[in-house]
């Protein structure tokens, strides 16, 4: 059975590729471990006796340790268990970090002791409240983008990500704009379409796309919809001419 | 005492609701060891591997409420692989044979899945209420068979941290109509979206509602609503404060007053992406609460944390993330007298800088909260001699948990292990029953843990010690130890082997990256036939190779072991051997 995919501690998963290496000599150079930068890391039976020894072994003033669950590591490197390098233990700790997030350290299974499901959570917040609008990157758990409405006082905003499909998404807007205008969702909210109804209701919704051109919402499948979407605006209908109504003969893929 | 009348003895265990007490009194003699199996209605199952459920139930025939844990502790860290166990249904469905009148069930760290809900759901008239902590395997279809035939008597539903499976938020619609009896519900961990107007109509038919937990997707205007719905509200976990909100500035106004008009809330936690000014809203509410976790809100800075908690005076738990830094918890110390609980867990943000708190605002927490008994401090550094003023200032610790990022930390002062300021914490609380270590540790600090922490029932080591003594000190020593969890550590088959006499009075061992070898696991396997020797190991090779001394001489991964009278398991998937 495949370990699920975990998600660094701060919410940046490693390059597959990266974790999934073994680490072969030629990835040494790149590899981080427990220990100073240019320190071999200590026998583990010395390293409580050498500590006394050595100041250098406390944790470096600058270099924040964010300590993450490893990716799921290969079958053949059997130290799961253990991110840390043990010279009497041949089998190989060493883990290369995912090199190119700024944030990578060497990565110690389960330490720190934090649960998984508080890894989780944080993760996801970090990543919902990180940025303010529609820029939102590919991948990230979120896409909030600007809900304009004719009319309205003040926009909105909505997480495209909490939406699977049209229906979903004109309920919600249904219900976040039914103060402003009584049949003015009808439009939205049609039979099996978002642009059935165009008869009765005064709206039409509409989105801008990456390229800046204005769209009608429910041509294309969903997800390629959401990819790219930047932000949504209902629009009156009798601002609608020139798009063409769609009644009837709408199309196939409603999802 | 053979002439004390039964009546009697039974009145007075009807008083005794302690499972420590129960036991001991059950030990007494043959005549009462009936009348207490036959008199207790709760009943603690703490490994359910250690004993067969039928077991459980002829033994206590009256059972109302069962409680059974499964995984062990590390299982939170991802240290134990998925598919290890703890399947929640040969309990369940033994409940379902031998005790229809249950109405308690509670489990933790087990595999709980939708079948085993439908049972639950439909084997209990009496159903009072399902507690799942830590739990994993379901999803909100089996939460909507829960809700659906469930007893109208249902007063909660808890899921804990539990992980659900998202299909679908129609299970908030499942509830009893025209009223339910619930009390508690939390739904705080569900990962998917909810059904906004089924769950402010679920709560309007929920009068008794005291305690409500919402998840980070629930509007804030609903929240508002239900606010406002629900006078007798003690406990609330809030839902999004981003979602719902308007930028308009009467809008936030309902949400003001329904705080500020709630008598009653006395605890909160939620605030997943709040930020400072949303606080205002709980102003009004500050001043009467216990219980206060903002440890999933990183969006707060110190100052507004600061502001909020100035005013918390009657606190008694804390659960914050450590971006409200030495300053800020030296305001928790000069305003919480009353704080008994504290924890600090890592923000770890890419977003803020590195915090500033370091062993001095535990030191300032120690010297202002006097009643403090129990500590988490997740920190990036310690020192001797802020743990033995710890020490000094707290006499009382019940549960010391102390997690220095960095392993093998040394005192950053001195350039010394930590076994000194350890040293004094359990010497200065008589009382301590769970401890964690953390930092640079010698096999001294083991020395004094055996000396010294005579009521120690749980120890967390990671990354301690020096030689086999480290570990034979504390088997030797703390008598009333139960669970044992080492990681990292150099112990060795001698340390092993050495507590051979312990195991059978203890729960359980876990050893991890030790330096434990499976001869040693197997010779300690074959003189102890009640204790469940665990190896697992994912990953490697069989362990039945051809060469049984080089089998032998290898090093275990992970061992878990646990005292049973129910013999090897059964359902040990294949990474798993039961030696």
């Amino acid at each position: 059975m495949s370990p699920p995919l975990e998600l660094d501690y701060i919410g940046l998963s490693p390059p597959a590729a990266a974790s999934a290496a073994d680490a072969s000599d030629d990835l040494k150079g790149t590899e981080l471990r427990l220990g100073l930068p240019g320190s071999e890391s200590p026998d583990r039976r010395v390293a409580a006796a050498a500590a006394t020894a050595t100041l250098e072994l406390l944790p470096a003033k600058g270099a924040k340790r964010g300590f993450s669950d490893e990716a799921p590591p290969p079958p053949s490197a059997a130290a799961a268990g253990k991110g840390k390098k043990v010279a009497e233990d041949e089998e190989v700790d060493k883990k290369v970090a995912a090199a190119p997030q700024p944030a990578a350290k060497a990565q110690v299974v389960g330490w720190p002791p934090i649960r998984s499901y508080r890894k989780n959570t944080m993760a996801t917040n970090q990543l919902k409240g990180s940025k303010e609008d529609a820029e939102a990157k590919q991948g990230q758990g979120f896409m909030y983008i600007k809900v304009s409405m004719d009319g309205a006082p003040y926009l909105r905003k909505v997480d495209l990500k909490t939406y699977k499909n049209y229906k979903d998404l004109s309920t919600a807007l249904e219900k976040m704009f039914s103060g402003f205008s009584t049949c003015g969702c009808n439009a939205i909210s049609g039979k099996d379409g978002l642009s059935e109804n165009r008869k009765d209701g005064e709206y039409v919704l509409t989105y801008e796309d990456k390229d800046g051109d204005w769209m009608l919402v429910g041509d294309v499948p969903w997800e390629m919809f959401a990819d790219s979407c930047r932000r949504l605006r209902i629009m009156k209908g009798s601002d609608a001419i020139g798009l063409a109504p769609r009644a009837g003969d709408k199309s196939k893929n409603r999802n | 005492m053979a002439y004390f009348p039964e009546e009697v003895v039974e009145q007075i265990l009807g008083f005794v609701k302690s499972h420590h007490d129960r036991n001991a009194i059950s030990l007494v003699c043959r005549a009462w060891y009936h009348i207490e199996r036959l008199n207790r209605g709760s009943v603690l199952v703490n490994n359910c591997y250690a004993v067969r459920p039928e077991r459980v139930h002829s033994r206590f025939p009256r059972m109302r409420s069962l409680t059974v844990k499964g995984k062990p502790h590390f299982a939170d860290f991802n240290l134990v692989p998925a598919g290890w166990g703890a399947m929640a249904l040969p309990w369940v469905d033994a409940c379902a044979r031998a005790c229809p009148g249950l109405e308690e069930l509670r489990l933790k760290r087990m595999v709980v899945t939708d079948e085993c809900l439908k049972l639950v759901a439909h084997s209990f008239a009496n159903f009072k209420s399902l507690v799942l902590v830590s739990c994993e395997g379901f999803s909100t279809l089996g939460l909507a068979t829960i809700a659906t035939n469930c007893s109208v008597f249902l007063k909660e539903l808890d899921l804990e941290e539990s992980v659900v499976k998202y299909r679908g938020h129609h299970w908030l619609n499942c509830f009893p109509k025209p009223s339910t009896s619930l009390e508690t519900l939390n739904f705080a961990c569900l990962a998917g979206e909810v059904n906004a107007h089924a769950l402010e109509k679920l709560v309007e038919r929920s009068p008794n509602l005291k305690s409500l937990r919402l998840n980070r997707l629930v509007p804030f205007d609903v929240m508002a609503r239900m606010l406002a719905r629900t006078p007798k509200l003690e406990d609330l976990g809030t839902g999004s404060f981003i979602q719902g909100f308007n930028a308009g500035v009467g809008l936030h106004l309902p949400v003001f007053n329904a705080f500020r008009r709630s008598r009653s809330l006395k605890s909160l936690s939620g605030f997943w992406d709040a930020a400072g000014l949303h606080f205002q809203v709980i102003y009004s509410v500050c001043k009467n609460l216990t219980c206060l976790n903002l440890s999933y809100a990183p969006f707060i800075q110190s100052a507004d944390l600061i502001n909020i908690i100035r005013q918390c005076t009657k606190l008694r738990t804390l659960w914050v993330l450590d971006n409200i830094g030495d300053e800020g918890l030296k305001v928790v110390a000069s305003s919480c007298a009353e704080l008994e609980e504290l924890r600090v867990f890592p923000a770890r943000t890419a977003v803020h800088p590195r915090t500033a708190l370091t062993e001095e605002g535990l030191v300032a927490i120690s010297s202002g909260c006097r009643k403090l008994n129990t500590v988490l401090y997740f920190c990036e550094r310690m020192t001797n001699a802020a743990l033995i003023a710890i020490a000094k200032n707290c006499p009382q610790f019940t549960s010391f948990r102390l997690c220095i990022m960095e392993p093998r930390s040394a005192d950053p002062m001195t350039g010394q292990p930590l076994d000194e300021g350890f040293g004094a914490i359990v010497q200065s609380s008589k009382g301590l029953r769970r401890l964690s270590l953390s930092g640079l540790l010698t096999d001294n600090v083991f020395l004094y843990i055996g000396m010294y922490a005579e009521k120690l029932e749980m120890l967390s080591v990671a990354f301690a010690g020096d030689t086999d003594n480290g570990m034979i000190y504390v088997l030797n020593g703390c008598k009333n130890l139960k669970k044992l969890e080492i990681r990292d550590s150099p112990f060795g088959d001698a340390a092993l082997l050495a507590g051979m006499q312990r195991y059978e009075s203890m729960r359980s061992l876990w050893m991890s990256s030790c330096n434990i070898t499976l001869g040693g696991c197997k010779s300690l396997a074959a003189s102890m036939p009640s204790v469940n020797v665990e190896v697992i190991d994912e990953g490697a090779s069989s362990i039945d190779e051809a060469d049984e001394d080089a089998n032998n001489a290898r090093k275990v991964r992970k061992l878990y072991l646990y005292r049973t009278i129910a013999g090897p398991r059964g359902d040990a998937p294949g990474f798993v051997s039961v030696l």
